[in-house]
């Protein structure tokens, strides 16, 4: 609780890396269920992310702006008969922050600097 | 939906409830929302991979119980640096009608003697036969429960004076009477004992001495006892009055403590009336037991009641990014 805010976690560098991969093979929304199971896939784990973990992690991504999200359409859900979808995208802040984070150890304070979400 | 996947999904939106309990009415909409989504989603895929409905339900528990840390630091996030629990009111009062529940039987296990002339040294031989571990942990438990009970007064006052203040102040009157007079029969209880080693280190005049003044204590043991139980199930009327008054549990329930009370009365006007004490005492316990089913059934309904959750028909607005 005490992490300091300019401090990424490997799971969330990783989620980010996913969302990313995502993006450039041409899905630029994601949502919960998809992005833990090609979490899952990637890092050939035996089981699905927790739940707790993986929407802490994006709910404190979207707080210091490395991805937004939106609720789709509910019409596009009942149609499809199913609840809607929260979908979340990587903002071009969350790409940079990957990339520093790797080379940084965590850290992404040179991105977040004049971050209006951390000010 | 098959009932095992019924099962977990039960079991993760009681958990989601659980941790989000008290935050904000949108805060636990979009978490809500976004898990059953999940769930939705999971179900959906697996059964597309052709897994079968319990390896499913399996996978689902096993990601609530994996997440279940992340979930509480998320809680505390959520409540802010000082780390506030915002637990509704009226669930508290749940947990406290449940509480008392357990006080109700502590208080109610304190007497017991064989106060009759005939037999009572046999009942001081064996409480001063009792370890001092079993006579550490009565005092204790008394202390508690005694202390507990005015605990829970207070507790009722806080939750529910808004709703109330008459019945809550009532209520919470009652419970605190109820309270000193369990502590006063634990002091007393304390003093039996004592008096219980003196007679068996004594002999001749002293002893008789002694067991004299130990039945008394006696009596008063059961008397403040007696009134502390029946203080205590008194109580329970002007909350069942509140609760049902102000529909926070099904007004049907009410009927519970009404009979209980019709039967106590009974159960005294006949003790009044007639020398057959079996059925004044089948009538109290009746009485009594009306009361805790009412108690049991009252706190699990205000500890579990969904709080009514219309699903966010808009849009969660998310801060921009840079």
């Amino acid at each position: 609780m005490n992490r300091r805010s300019d401090t990424l976690l490997p799971f969330e560098i990783s989620l980010l890396e996913c969302a990313i991969g995502l993006l450039r093979g041409g899905t630029d929304e994601f949502y919960g269920y998809a992005i833990a199971k090609e979490l899952k896939d990637r890092r050939g784990a035996r089981r699905l992310t927790g739940h707790g973990t993986l929407y802490r992690a994006l709910d404190r991504l979207s707080q210091i702006g490395l991805i937004e999200s939106r609720w789709e359409d509910p019409n596009a859900a009942t149609s499809e008969g199913r609840p809607r979808r929260r979908l979340y995208r990587v903002t071009a802040v969350g790409e940079q922050a990957v990339s520093e984070a790797r080379s940084n150890d965590g850290r992404i304070a040179g991105v977040l600097k004049g971050s209006p979400s951390l000010s | 939906m098959s009932g095992w996947m019924s099962a977990a999904t039960r079991f993760t939106q009681t958990w989601v409830g659980a941790y989000t309990t008290g935050l904000s009415r949108q805060d636990r909409e979009v978490r809500h929302e976004e898990i059953n989504s999940d769930l939705w989603e999971h179900q959906y895929d697996r059964a597309a991979d052709g897994a079968p409905a319990f390896v499913v339900a399996l996978e689902v528990i096993s990601r609530v119980l994996h997440g279940m840390p992340s979930d509480i630091l998320w809680r505390f996030r959520m409540e802010g640096p000082k780390m506030e629990i915002n637990i509704p009111l009226e669930r508290l009062a749940g947990a406290l009608l449940i509480a008392l529940v357990v006080m109700l039987f502590v208080t109610a296990s304190i007497s017991g003697y064989d106060t009759g002339v005939e037999g009572f040294d046999a009942e001081m031989t064996r409480l001063a036969n009792l370890s001092t571990l079993a006579d550490n942990v009565n005092m204790v438990l008394r202390l508690v429960t005694g202390l507990g009970i005015i605990g829970a007064a207070a507790g009722f006052y806080v939750a529910l004076q808004r709703r109330s203040q008459g019945l809550a102040a009532l209520a919470g009157f009652g419970l605190v009477a109820a309270g000193v007079l369990a502590l006063v029969a634990g002091a007393l209880q304390v003093a039996l004992v004592e008096l219980a080693e003196q007679f068996v280190a004594s002999s001749g005049t002293q002893q008789d001495q002694v067991l004299v003044t130990a039945r008394s204590v006696a009596l008063l043991v059961e008397a403040t006892t007696g009134a502390a139980f029946i203080t205590l199930l008194v109580s329970t009327y002007p909350l069942a009055l509140l609760l049902g008054k102000e529909k926070l549990v099904p007004r049907w329930a009410i009927a519970l403590p009404l009979a209980g009370g019709a039967l106590m009365i009974g159960a005294g006007v006949v003790s009044t009336f007639s020398n057959e004490v079996g059925n004044m005492w089948l009538a109290m316990i009746g009485g009594g037991l009306c009361a805790v089913l009412w108690l049991v059934i009252a706190g699990l309904y205000l500890i579990f009641r969904p709080q009514p959750l219309a699903l966010a028909s808009e849009p969660v607005e998310q801060p921009a990014s840079a």
